[in-house]
């Protein structure tokens, strides 16, 4: 090979050339490095951005449609003015072969939001990849028979890490789909 | 690789020996600017969802305003809708567990979003049509809710309403049993007690000789301390007795301050009350506050009157019911005072 070639002339330069080789290598090395670090990041950041709203849209898309069409809120299993309540709804939709109305729950447990229609299991609403930080219920009366549901919810990301966090809020009149 | 190698270690010729070093260069170029466009990527996808969650968030933000509006509409089109000046400025806050307007623009929800609401009139054409220049419809309205946030970002919905609802006749209430002399404005029942207990204040009224629903209470109070406890009303069969009926809970914050001012404490699951019986109205606080140190946090004024014998003749006041989490503690009764309060029954 090369390197052990007796010429003077050459020998010094091979040495040079390999740390100059190795210097430079090192420093493109920690270059790159630092772009693929910054990729995964900026990733990770983006993936926590798009759990936290698509679940955030969905979980409040569902509750809402759910309140807008029941026709009124079972009081003894409901929780109001509580930062992880829940809410009992009596609906028309859906409901059991031979029975007129049905009845719909949602509460929050360990950081997912839960469903359960009658007659069926509970389903979580909410992925394992977001907590629910809070799920705040307030009750308002317009009138008489004029009750309104005001919904804060808010979604956190579950790594410490990413934090990305959505706060929503929203109020739905109970109009038993009119 | 292998010529890659091959020029690093040869240096038999002088063109072979640069050419290793460019090629390492380009090589890196490349890679450099590829890696910066996919992280460049990354960095618009954050920032478009990003923008986004706030647009979702603002969005919401004027879907409420538009439901309030609706909700001051079921409420009453006469007393609620009829007399806004069109055009002007409101805004959709909670008071006293109900919606109402006031004038002007929000001060930031959730740190940024500012919102309004405008009205505007409606005029139709001949075949009652919407439209521009037309004859003024008195019984719709065009509501335009605006949330804007940041450097001028804005999302902007708009609505009509209607007054259809004068054209059903739902169920009314009225007034029933009532004491509304109580005017004073002071603090009678420490009520909620800050860590000491005192328990709850309470008003008992007698029924007609009618068998009523009761629907809602009124009571005359304000808010004193800055952070007060959340209140609900329970009906009684006596201060300590069986729990007949449980109103939906008021936010502290939301109730007002400037003077006593009637607010409505509403019972979506009716109660019944019998003929010619004594029925008690006890105030409640989240957290309770007859238990010491429990965090209840007040205190509001509850208006009474004090004369030498009982103002209302129906019932007595009481204080300090149920105090030191003692569920059995009738508390004091105060035979000078009642407080004010109005019945609401189904008619």
């Amino acid at each position: 090979m090369n390197i052990f070639q007796k010429k003077e002339s050459q020998r010094g330069t091979t040495i040079l050339e390999i740390v100059v080789y190795t210097a430079l290598f090192g420093i493109i090395a920690i270059i790159i490095s630092n772009f693929l670090i910054q990729i995964v990041g900026a990733y990770n950041i983006s993936r926590a951005e798009r759990e936290v709203l698509s679940n955030g849209r969905l979980l409040l898309e569902t509750v809402t449609k759910s309140l807008a069409e029941s026709e009124e809120i079972y009081t003894p299993t409901s929780a109001f003015n509580k930062d992880l309540g829940q809410i009992s709804l009596i609906t028309k939709t859906s409901v059991q072969p031979e029975h007129t109305t049905a009845f719909i729950d949602f509460w929050v447990d360990n950081g997912r939001l839960w469903m359960r229609k009658e007659g069926a299991s509970p389903t979580p609403l909410s992925a394992s990849s977001v907590r629910v930080g809070k799920f705040r219920l307030e009750r308002l009366s317009q009138g008489l028979g004029r009750d309104a549901v005001r919904l804060t919810l808010q979604v956190n990301f579950a790594q410490q890490k990413f934090s990305s966090t959505i706060t929503l809020n929203a109020t739905t009149a109970l109009r038993g789909n009119y | 690789m292998r010529n890659f190698q091959f020029s690093i270690f040869n240096f038999q010729t002088e063109r072979k020996k640069g050419f290793g070093l460019v090629e390492i260069v380009v090589a890196i170029g490349i890679i450099s600017v590829s890696l910066f466009a996919l992280l460049q990527t990354e960095i618009a996808a954050i920032k478009l969802l990003r923008g986004e969650k706030e647009n979702l968030e603002a969005i919401l933000l004027a879907e409420e305003s538009l439901e309030a509006v609706r909700s001051l509409r079921d409420e009453s089109w006469a007393s609620n809708i009829a007399n806004v000046s069109d055009g002007t400025s409101y805004y959709p806050i909670v008071e006293n567990g109900k919606w109402k307007l006031s004038a002007g623009t929000s001060s930031a929800i959730n740190g940024k979003y500012q919102r309004s609401v405008v009205f505007q009139p409606v005029t139709r054409n001949a075949s009652d049509q919407i439209v521009a220049g037309g004859i003024l419809d008195p019984d719709t309205k065009k509501i335009v809710a605006t949330v804007a946030w940041g450097n001028g970002n804005t999302k902007i919905l708009t609505a009509y309403i209607t007054n259809f609802l004068t054209s059903i006749s739902p169920a009314t209430e009225e007034k029933t049993f009532f004491f509304e002399n109580g005017a004073t404005d002071g603090d009678l029942s420490n009520f909620p007690s800050d860590n000491s207990g005192n328990g709850d204040p309470t008003q008992s009224f007698t029924t007609s000789t009618a068998t009523t629903t009761m629907t809602r209470a009124d009571l005359s109070i304000k808010k004193v301390g800055t952070n007060l406890s959340d209140l609900y009303l329970e009906v009684r069969v006596n201060p300590t007795g069986q729990i007949l009926g449980t109103s939906t809970i008021l936010t502290g914050s939301a109730i007002s301050t400037s003077t006593l001012s009637w607010v409505s404490f509403r019972f979506p699951d009716f109660v019944t009350l019998v003929p010619n019986t004594n029925y008690t109205l006890r105030l409640r606080s989240i957290p309770s506050s007859t238990d010491a140190w429990s965090g209840s946090a007040g205190p509001i004024h509850w208006g009474y009157q004090q004369t030498a014998s009982s103002p209302y003749a129906g019932g007595s006041a009481r204080r300090y019911v149920g105090r030191l989490s003692n569920p059995d503690d009738t508390g004091q009764l105060l035979d000078q005072y009642d407080f004010s309060f109005r019945i609401f029954t189904l008619q």
